[in-house]
């Protein structure tokens, strides 16, 4: 996908860079030009920070939006990484160590395990595939690939004392995942979402993973979810 | 009268039916709204504009229920959905 973006700031400028074509001549699938308005909409939402942050976030929102109008993808908050050309993803409330454990699974796995997004991947329907795509808003240390995967697995993370594994019900766990992902306003996009989301969590296999921060956490998860 | 606000949507999801907002509404209610099979049948109801004896009788009707569970079921449910404000004030 080609998305045409303009950067005032050169902290987007440099976030995008790796992420950049070669060609000019690609047609862009989106176009995204911020107004005044769409960055004061951001500052209400995170008050206090600086305004290049601004710029970034409200870009990445405009194209989850295009995204979830035109090209049968959403935005889903969590850690997403590869094995042998399969995507896992962690989702959990803020703090809980999505990244921390992905983290666990490069120690233990080493150069097998590809960072797809540490942060906020998009994910996308295509031909009854769902994929996860590597984007530049990819968390706190930058982890991500210009890659997408085939989803194989959708992990809640739970800390606990013992790493313990379970396949759940995804539909029992909507209201979690409609607070991970951009909501939109409008009823199309909004039926867009939950017929992506009811097909996903009911078709890609979901767990629910309690665990503490080791590799034996990342090998319980491994092993029950491959 | 008994009637829903403007801009929610419901739908099946799942085994499930939820309501969930859009338009202005969505800046209101964050939260997700899980319907049972009886809850969708009132919530039909209330979308049109109702009132509670006629929601009585329709429950009556259609479902084998004992006119005074079906009371305090309407009731629950209406005292719900305005808590959750989905309730035009009457």
């Amino acid at each position: 996908m080609y998305i045409d973006i303009e950067p005032y700031y050169e902290y987007t400028y440099r976030q995008l860079l790796p992420y950049t074509a070669d060609t000019q001549s690609a047609k862009a699938d989106i176009t995204v030009r911020l107004t005044k308005k769409l960055l004061l909409d951001e500052a209400k939402y995170a008050p206090g920070l600086p305004e290049p942050y601004y710029e970034s976030i409200a870009i990445y929102r405009q194209i989850c939006f295009s995204v979830l109008k035109s090209f049968n993808g959403l935005f889903f908050h969590c850690s997403a990484l590869a094995v042998n050309n399969e995507a896992y993803i962690f989702t959990a409330q803020s703090g809980t160590g999505k990244s921390t454990h992905a983290r666990m699974w490069r120690e233990t796995f080493g150069d097998s395990v590809v960072m797809i997004n540490d942060d906020k991947p998009l994910i996308r329907l295509i031909d009854d595939v769902f994929y996860v795509y590597g984007t530049p808003w990819d968390g706190k240390h930058s982890l991500s690939s210009n890659i997408k995967v085939p989803l194989k697995a959708i992990c809640f993370l739970k800390r606990g004392e013992q790493n313990v594994i379970s396949q759940v019900n995804g539909t029992d766990w909507l209201s979690f995942v409609l607070n991970q992902t951009i909501v939109p306003k409008d009823t199309q996009s909004m039926n867009n979402l939950l017929n992506m989301l009811e097909k996903m969590l009911t078709e890609v296999k979901t767990y629910e993973l309690r665990c503490n921060i080791s590799h034996e956490a990342a090998k319980v998860a491994y092993e029950f979810m491959k | 009268m008994i009637k829903s606000k403007e801009g929610l949507l419901v739908r099946k999801f799942g085994e499930k039916y939820i309501i969930v907002a859009i338009d202005d509404m969505a800046d209101e209610m964050h939260s997700l709204i899980t319907l049972n099979e009886t809850g969708l049948f009132l919530w039909k109801m209330i979308e049109k504009g109702t009132e509670t004896d006629a929601m009585l009788s329709s429950m009556l009707e259609t479902y084998d229920v004992d006119k005074e569970t079906a009371e305090n079921d309407i009731k629950a449910f209406v005292e719900k959905a305005a808590q959750a404000g989905l309730l035009e004030d009457a």
